[in-house]
């Protein structure tokens, strides 16, 4: 069965079933490509979503006493902003990818668990739906992306001492959202680790695995060891707020502190999460790009190993204000400087990657050296903040608000923008138009610095994170109309991607399979791919089976690399 | 074109083999490879929420939830691929 050719004959008319109508075929299907396009489809309008309610907060805070939004709202807006972007937005656009692109790049006909894959997609969807309808009842989750107790706490009363409560829905609305999207995570992830682990192509082994792949498995690994945390900070906080219990109520014996340890173990992984598979996209874009293999692959690798590892040792230094020990403080400090290794092992990879290679300066590669540049900024101020003393300045400023914005937009984001433009041609036998993805590069990069350097000050000035407005004469308010208009310039960008999306879908140049020359699997087969994917089943032999494919004088694995 | 590369090198059809076989034996190859549609991801994500939105709104409707949920489980586990 694993090696059978597959040959195909005349097919024999009958009466449609529903899972053959147009509707049916996607709402019934089971098969990888389908669900990734429709993760990715799915993402892309909630990135437009989050990206509005970003506009909406940068308009608000563009001058001193803004009167946009009112706090209430305000207060959703910014909470909706960061749980759609993580959950909704980066989270399934990278399952998506994963979904179309892993399988394709092992060699394997679809995922191990077809139906569990559906499902993932339908949970997400209807997490997403059910999430931002509070919006309808004007209940909208409004304690932060955090929801830190215990603000996030009580229906009803405020305990012994006034405390401000969540008296709505609205912590609700959160919790048993991000429980359900928690659910569609752990089927994805399931399905990535047996499949990357029991269907890999004859002759891939772990040393021959693309990268992303490679980053995927890990990423699901951390998934599955990280979410149970939320989940169980989830429904004890619902327990709290309707069945009377006290787990993060001080004045109950409780401990607000609680929901914070149980939340960052799960949020400090979820980073690595948000981050990982973009290393991974990265990896495979610069080679390809560079016309070299990549450098380093096995540190490349197994830094992503380590960096998965690391990644359950550092959650306390979201905390470092909270008054934690000085001997945990130190911990955490420490464990926080050395996660930076793996990273920057990574960086200097894929420079080294670079060096000396024929750069191909197209707009995938673009992104992605855009990234490279973006998230080592944002490293670099996140290495700042593990500094206990400089992070008891600011800490919950603007700073941080920064370093965030440039490590999942100039990171995330850059990443999955090349990974589109890298992989659409793929998906759809279209290549997007070349000069407006450059236009739309420069137009994110002015953008994401326009809007996120002067957030750097305004921490340093003072500026805290999550309030509405802020009155004149701080010397704020330069740096937030800057910040604002950076925004204006990102949207601009968006909104050329898309017509680019449209203008290329409809009536784009073909591409043909293998536009860019590429070296890995996925390639190796039409563009789109049928729904067997391959006629027969690769054997590989290298860590570049189709490179070797193409070039079989100098295959890889004839020159003695691997 | 790596189909029309293997069509050109297949050798001749045995005459005593019907042709309608041989396309039936084809088209079972490609079926059996096709990844089999199935309604029961899609009734087992509504299923459960409904049971969410009962949470928030008419606790009545997470008993139906839970039910459905059942249901779409039982039938899933019984499906056959």
């Amino acid at each position: 069965m694993a090696t059978r050719t597959v040959v195909e004959g005349v097919s024999v008319e009958r009466r449609k079933r529903f899972s053959e109508t147009y509707l049916g075929q996607w709402v019934m299907t089971t098969d990888h490509k389908k669900i990734g396009i429709m993760y990715i489809v799915t993402a892309f309008f909630f990135f437009l979503v989050g990206g509005t309610e970003a506009l909406l907060i940068r308009t608000q805070l563009a001058e001193p006493n803004g009167k946009v939004l009112s706090p209430e709202i305000y207060n959703q807006v910014f909470t909706m902003h960061g749980t759609t972007m993580i959950f909704l937005f980066v989270m399934p656009m990278l399952t998506g990818f994963g979904n179309y692109i892993a399988p394709l790049m092992i060699g394997a006909r679809d995922m191990a668990f077809p139906r569990l894959n559906a499902f993932g997609y339908w949970v997400l969807l209807f997490g997403g739906i059910f999430l931002t309808s509070s919006f309808l009842f004007n209940a909208a989750p409004n304690a932060g992306w955090f929801n830190y107790a215990p603000l996030s706490e009580l229906t009803s009363g405020c305990g012994a001492t006034a405390v401000t409560c969540t008296s709505g829905p609205n912590t609700d609305f959160w919790a048993l959202g991000v429980l359900l999207l928690g659910v569609a995570s752990i089927a994805g992830s399931v399905n990535f680790v047996v499949t990357i682990l029991r269907m890999r192509a004859p002759g891939m082994t772990l040393n021959r695995m693309p990268l992303f792949v490679w980053m995927t498995m890990v990423t699901s690994f951390l998934l599955l060891f990280a979410l149970p945390s939320l989940s169980a900070a989830s429904i004890l906080l619902l327990l709290d707020r309707h069945l009377g219990t006290h787990f993060y109520q001080a004045a109950y014996g409780g401990d607000p502190l609680l929901w914070q340890h149980l939340f960052w173990s799960f949020g400090h992984p979820e980073v690595y999460i948000l981050i990982l598979p973009v290393f991974g996209m990265v990896s495979e874009i610069i080679p390809v790009f560079s016309r070299k293999p990549l450098f380093g692959y096995t540190f490349v690798a197994w830094s992503g190993v380590a960096i998965g590892f690391l990644s359950f040792t550092v959650w306390a230094h979201h905390m470092f204000a909270v008054g934690l020990p000085p001997i945990a403080q130190a911990f955490f400090a420490t464990s926080t400087t050395l996660i930076a290794i793996p990273t920057a092992v990574k960086v200097f990879n894929w420079c080294a990657t670079m060096w000396g290679g024929k750069l191909i300066l197209k707009v995938p590669m673009l992104f992605a050296i855009g990234f490279v540049a973006m998230f080592l900024i944002g490293g670099l101020n996140g290495v700042a903040l593990a500094v206990v003393p400089f992070d008891y300045q600011v800490t919950d400023s603007y700073f941080v608000v920064a370093h965030l914005h440039y490590v999942l937009f100039g990171g995330s984001v850059f990443g999955i923008f090349a990974g589109i433009y890298y992989w659409f041609p793929k998906m759809t036998g279209k290549i997007l138009n070349e000069r407006l993805g450059q236009l739309q590069f420069w137009l994110f990069l002015v953008g994401v610095n326009l809007t996120f350097f002067p957030m750097h000050l305004l921490g340093l000035m003072g500026m805290p994170r999550r309030i509405y407005t802020y009155p004149s004469g701080l010397g704020w308010s330069l740096d937030n109309l800057l910040a604002t208009i950076g925004a204006f310039v990102i949207a601009t960008g968006v909104l050329v991607f898309l017509f680019n999306f449209i203008l290329s879908l409809r009536s784009g140049q073909p591409s043909g399979n293998d536009p860019w020359d590429a070296f890995t699997l996925e390639w190796d087969t039409t563009s789109p791919p049928p729904v067997y994917n391959f006629p027969s089943l690769p054997v590989v032999r290298s860590r570049r089976p189709f490179y070797d494919k193409k070039n079989p004088e100098i295959a890889d694995w004839k020159m003695g690399t691997h | 074109m790596m189909l029309e590369e293997q069509a050109q090198q297949r050798p001749e059809p045995s005459p005593e083999q019907p042709a309608s076989s041989r396309k039936a034996r084809r088209l079972a190859q490609v079926e059996a490879l096709k990844p089999h549609p199935s309604p029961w991801p899609f009734a087992l994500a509504a299923s459960l929420m409904v049971l969410l939105i009962g949470f928030i709104t008419y606790p009545v409707l997470c008993g139906i939830g839970v039910l459905l949920t059942i249901i779409c489980i039982i039938g899933w586990s019984l499906e056959r691929q």
